[in-house]
């Protein structure tokens, strides 16, 4: 039980995190329930004698904010699970690249940000050398560009970058 | 029994393109099953646009063989390295792994690979028979019955899972709410879609199951550095021996019917039946109870013999009622969606190739899974030598331009996004997304239903309780979820009561 170790090792600082997780996952929800009960109500739950497009979106809000509540009750004296060992910055990365990468699809065409996006990845979140990298990520592209708009005839969007 | 139904789906299972997909599927499914962390659902999603080109037998016979294909390929690293592919070989793990290392790593494989093949096919064949009788009584169902028995499904999924029920519970309302996004089907109402063109068509399946599942997983798995484990066991001989056979006569024969009903439960699935043929096991050989947790081969041959017969019989409610039991069938039914095919009492009428030759197709796909996983055994594990993150980095990479590919969508691109990081979060926090998505997939159909319930009875909530069908579905859940209960509180005190010996409890009923 590696998680348990590192628990015992540094329990007041892992401690802290999982509480507010916690407690920013709970508020979040809660937050959504609300809102979205609120949006269903004033769609109308009822209307002319049927049942309106906001009956289901009530019934389901209300059903999340007893879940949560019910889940937060009986959890309530339970100490707070640890969360498992991440790097942020590797969640970062992992992220905003992708997020860089959509933009740059839409925007520059497929194929060069695909190649760039597959190095990226091989080399600083899996850690292959430069020269595997390099290689793996024009196969990928040749690929990947191979497999959906040669095979699957899919329209990519054409851009600078094609 | 259908005799023309039967010839036709053997018809179009032995296909030449179609052997091909059945034969590609269960490969699919083995290789992942191997990899720890792209489970199927995963893989499924990220198959979804792929198969939108294909005709809707040969899709979901492929997606079908990668469901029954990765319950074998669990099994391997189970035995090896106690590592469970997927959830459902959690308990192999337990005496397969200490068969492999008492140097009977083959004969576990070999036992499991035999268990498999027999629980798919007795699933299989009892699909063929049991399965219009499903439809037929589906066929009498109302929008009242169809209410309750979507959220039963929901219901017991949550509860009879792994995790926590009410966490699961959380999990699945908010898949019902994010369902509601977008037009309103019926008033045409936009619903939570902040003036936004691209969700007035709602989100979309793939890119929500592929964020979740795929993306989420894929980076919580490459973000986590964790050294690869290297196979050192050797597999000389993968043919069981005659007592082996001998001993695993009976847990194969428990595991098949066992695996069978549970899967056709809302709910069940590989997990939930993997787990209670281990019990069962456990319970009934009173003789070799000691060598349970030390390499006992009915501890193998019972749950791996249950978990392919469940992830059979769970295409019934699927393939007769239009309800998905889990979240990869989830899936499934979202790829027939895509396809233009509503599952249902009507399929077997109107798109009996689709029906029938999926059901073939399973046994075909059984028979190849056997013929494929003793002899190929060894090369399957040489796939383990693939390292984690090279291979996230290409399924990233086809999962985002396969959400665009859906639809041309570079819209669905960001909801993939949105969904991998909401995923990646849950699974940081402890939400299981798996309810998510199977409510995500009901939460239409059950929403229709609530509402043609009430317009039948003019606003009149207990409709849902005076039908007689109706109250006998959920006088079932009740029993169910008082029976699990009880089960759950018995199994805690006895693990209580029960010292850590290896002496077997005496006075255990």
């Amino acid at each position: 039980m590696t998680e348990r170790d590192a628990t015992l090792r540094a329990p007041a600082r892992r401690d802290r995190r999982a509480h507010i997780a916690r407690a920013l996952s709970l508020t979040t929800l809660i937050v959504v329930a609300v809102a979205g009960g609120w949006e269903g109500w004033r769609l109308g739950v009822w209307s002319t004698g049927r049942p309106g497009p906001g009956l289901w979106p009530v019934v389901v809000s209300a059903a999340l904010l007893i879940a949560v509540l019910e889940a937060f009750r009986k959890e309530h004296d339970h100490q707070a699970e640890p969360l498992p060992h991440t790097s942020w910055r590797r969640e970062l990365f992992a992220f905003s690249s992708l997020a860089a990468y959509i933009v740059a699809f839409a925007y520059l065409g497929a194929i060069v940000p695909t190649a760039i996006f597959l190095l990226l990845w091989l080399r600083f979140l899996a850690r292959e050398p430069w020269t595997l990298s390099i290689v793996l990520a024009l196969a990928g592209t040749a690929g990947v560009y191979f497999m959906f708009s040669v095979l699957l005839g899919i329209p990519f969007p054409s851009g600078p970058l094609t | 029994m259908d005799w023309n139904g039967i010839l036709q789906g053997f018809a179009v299972a032995l296909d030449p393109a179609n052997l091909g997909w059945v034969l590609l599927g269960v490969v699919i499914g083995t290789v992942i099953g191997v990899l720890p962390g792209l489970g199927p659902t995963a893989t499924i999603a990220l198959l979804l646009p792929i198969t939108y080109g294909l005709d809707p037998a040969s899709a979901i016979i492929l997606l079908a063989g990668i469901y029954y294909g990765s319950m074998y390929g669990g099994t391997i690293t189970a035995v090896l390295l106690r590592v469970p592919g997927e959830a459902a070989s959690v308990v192999t793990a337990i005496d397969g792994h200490q068969m492999a290392r008492r140097g009977r790593a083959g004969p576990a494989l070999g036992i499991a690979a035999v268990g498999s093949f027999i629980g798919g096919s007795v699933a299989t064949i009892a699909l063929f028979f049991l399965a219009p009788t499903f439809a037929a009584l589906a066929l009498r169902f109302g929008p009242p019955e169809y209410a309750i028995l979507a959220s039963v499904g929901i219901f017991l999924a949550c509860f009879l899972g792994t995790g926590s029920g009410i966490r699961s519970l959380v999990s699945a309302c908010l898949g019902l709410l994010l369902a509601t996004v977008g037009r309103d089907p019926i008033t045409g109402d936009s619903r939570y879609t902040f003036g936004d063109v691209n969700l007035s068509g709602g989100l979309d399946l793939v890119a929500v199951a592929m964020g979740l599942f795929g993306l989420g997983e894929l980076i919580f798995h490459v973000t986590q550095t964790r050294s690869a484990q290297a196979v050192t066991t050797r597999i000389k001989r993968i043919m069981p021996a005659r007592d082996d056979f001998r001993r695993a006569r009976g847990p194969i024969a428990r595991g098949s019917i066992l695996g069978f009903v549970i899967g056709v439960l809302p709910g069940g699935g590989g997990v939930v039946s993997s787990m209670a043929s281990y019990a069962t096991e456990k319970r009934i050989n009173r003789r070799n109870q000691a060598e349970f947790g030390k390499g006992a081969v009915e501890g193998v041959a019972g749950p791996e013999t249950a978990n392919n017969a469940s992830s059979t019989s769970a295409f019934v409610p699927l393939l007769t009622l239009g309800i998905p039991p889990n979240v990869v069938l989830a899936v499934i039914y979202g790829a027939l969606l895509l396809q233009g095919i509503t599952p249902g009492p009507n399929l077997v009428t109107e798109h009996p190739e689709v029906f029938w030759g999926v059901i073939a197709s399973m046994l075909l796909g059984n028979l190849i899974l056997l013929a494929l996983n003793l002899p190929l055994v060894g090369i399957f594990i040489q796939i383990l030598r693939v390292r984690a993150g090279m291979l996230a980095s290409f399924a990233v990479v086809i999962t985002a331009i396969g959400a665009y590919s859906v639809s041309n969508s570079i819209f669905d691109m960001y909801v993939l996004l949105a969904f991998g990081i909401l995923g990646y979060i849950m699974r940081l926090i402890g939400l299981d997304p798996a309810p998510l998505v199977l409510a995500f997939v009901l939460s239409p159909l059950l929403e229709q239903a609530v509402r043609q319930s009430m317009l039948i009875s003019g606003g009149d909530p207990t409709i849902f309780v005076t039908r007689p069908i109706a109250l006998t579905m959920i006088a079932a859940m009740v029993l169910i979820a008082l029976a699990t209960t009880c089960t759950r509180r018995y199994n805690r005190r006895q693990s209580r009561t029960e010292p850590a010996r290896s002496q077997p409890p005496g006075g255990e009923r």
